[in-house]
């Protein structure tokens, strides 16, 4: 992947660390290849129609004031350019992370309470122990610990390039077996359904978006394509399902939902903003690039607002 | 006109729900004697081990067998215990409370590094407390059952339109005027009022069961004559001078609020007290007193007495240097005016962002057309304290506070509040009428002036009705060279090159020897049914700079904060671009003044 060296003088290294992101690199190349959930894309379609009946060189777009505001909040104290850039794209990043993962969660009927910590680092130790010791109530062991430490480790370190959700099976058999293990008979009765599904469908995206975030952005398109096409095939071809449990329905095609990348869930809302900011010209007077750069950080991608003018 | 309302610049009071509201009800209030005892577990902890009246234990394997034992709730002595030990417990299930937080009456209170010393200072203090008569979980609620349940007891009835008070009680006066004195020829004077609040008791109140709505069709013969109880006022026609830069009116526009600037012939909307419409009657050239919500029966307030037995308590104990007792009188006093306006919720479900804002427009006062984007809407109830929405299965579910509570009596709280506003901003007019005084600094109870130094020993010698040990008069807190103002309890006052006052809220807490705390840990929990976590984040001091005011421009060893005026934050975008561009002009300024004098004066 020599994609990295186009960037050199386009971008700071901050940027390019985010490039990893995945977002970046559309936004660039125009090769945007997300599905956008119905409501963005009936607002961007309904923009650009509108657009040949305003005129040519139309006043400035429409900016969000509490965005400009949240814009110099974040930037207030910074006297370099590109540092000015740098934190805002950083915090654009962000939030679209958020929302995507907000978007995933109420897809996968996760409560709330998760999102805060998606994005830890020690996401998945957090979840196994509550599972040991709230829900299980295990009693707790050193050793345990220790051995819920390794798992992540590896799981992270990924050393075989699994995608996650080949990763979060074999989270999945960990668990079962150590309930198995240092638990009494009914405590693998006793961990529900819910607390285990909520712990696979999180770790699948915390892993997810490790992958695109920890490595270099050949792993992660890699990852990415893999994903993607372990996804099509199992639609194409789906496989056969485990022995299904007593009582349990069977849905042939279930396993393509959890097959999809996190880019799958990114919206289209941000492109803008963040087009604005990366093709900023760097030459520009201070005062003059900060306040663009709030303009850019802000820029309402709503289409009413516009076509009320 | 500029109207300041509550959350928004609206004043309207649905008739409807004035006619419904007529009805006069039971002040309910439970029975202190009816409170369960405390009953807590005493242990102290250092995140590994516990130990507790049955000796040393690992601190898993302890808080399992407790939750199975199903003995009262944890209780440690420090925050910093129980911080320690916060996420170990919740992953058990067991409750965990700190001493420190429920009983705030021991400010010398220190962590030791043995655990020993920290559970037998707790237990000695558990039973301190219990001396003490405190028989709730925590302080604050003890006081405040006892001090509604005095008030329930003597008034009995309220009249439901005491809901109305709600849109009146604010908080009191506070407001920075300077951000930097340092001229050589200035001393700065911090004032202070001895128990503000309880000295706000005094006088006479509406009385909440005879409340009812009067409208003007034509003003009253006299402001003096009319009954106590809030007014829907214009205040036309500002005069020029004093009121134009002090007035205590907020502006308001989604729950955020602004000070502005009156201009000369100016017209202010707003809600006021009989007190203050007295008070600011003389700045304009003509009142419109519109409606009101009052009542021919003016009372004392039920607490006035009991208040002023409490502080020669609290002198009495401070004489003889007990500082337990002297802190839970000054605490408990804090409590008096505010347990009458307790905060109770309610949850309401909506179909649709319609009906909802239907809603929160008659209900509360707000304006909320279709200019307001949802995002905005989401942005105030997250926001303010008194709401809170969540998405469900079938549309919203909104929290929000309950007016209409048994137990809340606004008339008394908000006229307390409407006493403080006036009596500091009495004082502020007395004290910039004097020679060379410029005001600094306002908070609630406290004032920082700034004066010529040769004018100083006339001064208090001028004050001395106001300056004194009894209850509403002043004390002089301290007298230094220096000032520097960031925020309402952000401050520091040198002297000598020393730090004679400050004041850093939620960056020093008292115990740090460094005066110039920058950073914080803080914690936040998340929990759910599966998990539990205890985050660690740092709070920084240059985040938490407020720009409600404009810097002015620096001239010779003086700085001041500016008021916006009305135009530059007539809405809601306005507001945001305005305190956008005053972020970008003088956060660094205040930052490079902030480590200036914390690295002189260190």
């Amino acid at each position: 992947m020599d994609y990295f060296d186009k960037f050199r003088g386009m971008l700071s290294e901050t940027e390019l660390n985010y490039v990893g992101l995945g977002l970046a690199r559309d936004i660039l190349f125009g090769d945007y290849d997300g599905l956008d959930d119905d409501e963005e894309s009936f607002g961007d379609d309904a923009s650009s129609s509108a657009s040949p009946i305003v005129p040519a060189a139309p006043s400035p777009p429409a900016v969000d004031a509490a965005r400009l505001k949240e814009a110099a909040r974040i930037i207030a104290g910074l006297r370099v350019k590109s540092a000015v850039r740098a934190k805002l794209v950083r915090h654009l990043m962000r939030e679209e992370t958020d929302a995507a993962i907000a978007s995933y969660l109420q897809r996968e009927r996760i409560p709330i309470a998760y999102h805060a910590i998606v994005r830890l680092d020690d996401c998945i130790e957090i979840l196994v122990r509550g599972i040991f010791y709230k829900v299980a109530a295990l009693p707790r062991k050193a050793a345990l610990d220790t051995e819920v430490a390794r798992l992540c480790a590896s799981l992270k370190a990924n050393e075989e390039k699994l995608i996650a959700y080949e990763r979060v099976g074999v989270l999945q058999r960990f668990v079962h077996e150590k309930l198995r293990l240092h638990g009494d008979a009914g405590t693998v009765g006793r961990v529900g359904v819910a607390p285990m599904r909520c712990l696979l469908s999180v770790a699948r995206l915390h892993l997810n978006l490790l992958d695109l975030r920890a490595r270099d952005a050949g792993y992660a398109l890699y990852m990415n394509e893999v994903s993607n096409a372990r996804a099509s095939l199992e639609y194409l071809s789906p496989s056969p399902p485990p022995l299904s449990v007593e009582g349990k329905r069977v849905y042939p095609r279930w396993r393509v939902r959890h097959l999809r990348p996190l880019s799958y869930f990114y919206r289209r809302k941000a492109r803008r903003r963040l087009s604005a900011l990366l093709t900023l010209d760097i030459e520009m007077a201070f005062d003059a690039f900060v306040e663009a750069a709030c303009r850019g950080f802000a820029l309402d991608g709503d289409a009413p607002a516009r076509s009320a003018e | 006109m500029i109207t300041c309302g509550r959350f928004d610049p609206v004043i309207a009071f649905d008739l409807d729900l004035i006619v419904k509201s007529t009805a006069v009800r039971r002040i309910v209030a439970p029975n202190p004697n009816c409170l369960q005892p405390f009953q807590f577990t005493p242990i102290a902890t250092d995140g590994r081990q516990v130990l507790h009246d049955g000796g040393l234990a690992e601190l898993d394997a302890f808080l399992g067998s407790h939750a199975a034992s199903g003995k009262p709730p944890l209780i440690v002595l420090t925050n910093r215990e129980y911080l320690g030990a916060l996420e170990a417990a919740s992953l058990r299930g067991c409750q965990l409370h700190a001493f420190e937080s429920r009983f705030p009456l021991f400010p010398q209170l220190r962590h030791a590094p043995l655990m020993q010393v920290n559970l037998a200072t707790l237990r000695k203090l558990l039973r301190k407390v219990r001396q003490l008569g405190i028989v709730a979980s925590s302080f604050s609620h003890d006081q405040s059952t006892r001090h509604l349940h005095r008030i329930a007891r003597a008034l009995k009835f309220k009249s439901g339109l005491d809901r109305f008070f709600f849109f009146s009680l604010r908080e009191g006066q506070q407001e920075v005027y300077k951000h930097v004195e340092e001229r050589p020829d200035r001393a700065v004077v911090a004032l202070d009022f001895n128990s503000m609040f309880a000295d706000c008791l005094r006088g006479s109140f509406c009385e909440p069961r005879t409340i009812r709505h009067r409208t003007f069709d034509r003003p009253p013969a006299a402001l003096e004559a009319i009954d106590e109880g809030i007014y829907r006022v214009v205040l036309r026609g500002a005069r020029p001078g004093f009121i134009q830069n002090h007035h205590p009116f907020l502006f308001r526009r989604l729950g955020r609020s602004f000070h502005f600037q009156l201009d000369v012939g100016d017209s202010v909307e707003t809600l006021l007290h009989k007190s203050e419409l007295l008070h600011f009657a003389r700045f304009f050239d003509a009142v419109d007193v519109k409606e009101g919500f009052c009542s021919r029966r003016a009372i004392e307030h039920p607490l006035a007495k009991a208040a002023e037995r409490l502080y020669a308590r609290r002198r009495h104990a401070r004489s003889r240097g007990d500082d337990a007792l002297e802190q839970f009188c000054k605490s408990s006093l804090q409590l008096m005016h505010s347990a009458t306006n307790q905060r109770r919720d309610m949850r309401t479900d909506f179909a649709s962002p319609r009906e909802l804002r239907d809603f929160l427009t008659s209900n509360y006062n707000l304006s909320l057309d279709a200019q307001v984007a949802p995002a905005d809407l989401q942005r105030f109830l997250g926001r303010t304290a008194y709401f809170g929405v969540r998405d469900h299965a079938n549309g919203f579910e909104l929290r929000h506070l309950d007016v209409d509570a048994a137990g809340a009596v606004y008339c008394l709280s908000s006229g307390v509040l409407a006493n403080a506003r006036v009596k500091l901003l009495t004082a502020i007019e007395r004290f910039v009428a004097y020679d060379s005084v410029e005001i600094c600094y306002a908070n609630i109870d406290s004032v920082h002036l700034s004066i010529a130094r040769d004018r100083l020993d006339g001064f208090l010698r001028h004050f001395e009705d106001l300056i004194g040990d009894s209850l509403g008069q002043m004390k002089v807190e301290a007298i230094a060279e220096r000032g520097y103002w960031f925020d309402v309890g952000r401050y520091w006052l040198l002297k000598d090159g020393q730090v004679v006052q400050f004041r850093n809220k939620g960056f020093n807490d008292g115990r740090s020897q460094d005066k110039f705390v920058t950073r914080r840990r803080a914690y936040m929990q998340h929990e759910a049914e599966a998990f539990s976590h205890l985050r660690p984040f740092v709070m920084h001091l240059e985040n938490s700079f407020s720009y409600t005011k404009k810097l002015g421009p620096t001239s010779s060893g003086t700085t001041d904060f500016v008021r916006y005026s009305i135009e530059e934050i007539e809405n809601s975008a306005a507001m945001n671009a305005t305190e956008g561009a005053e972020m970008l002009r003088s956060r660094v300024r205040k930052a490079e003044l902030f480590a200036r004098i914390s690295g002189e004066a260190r």
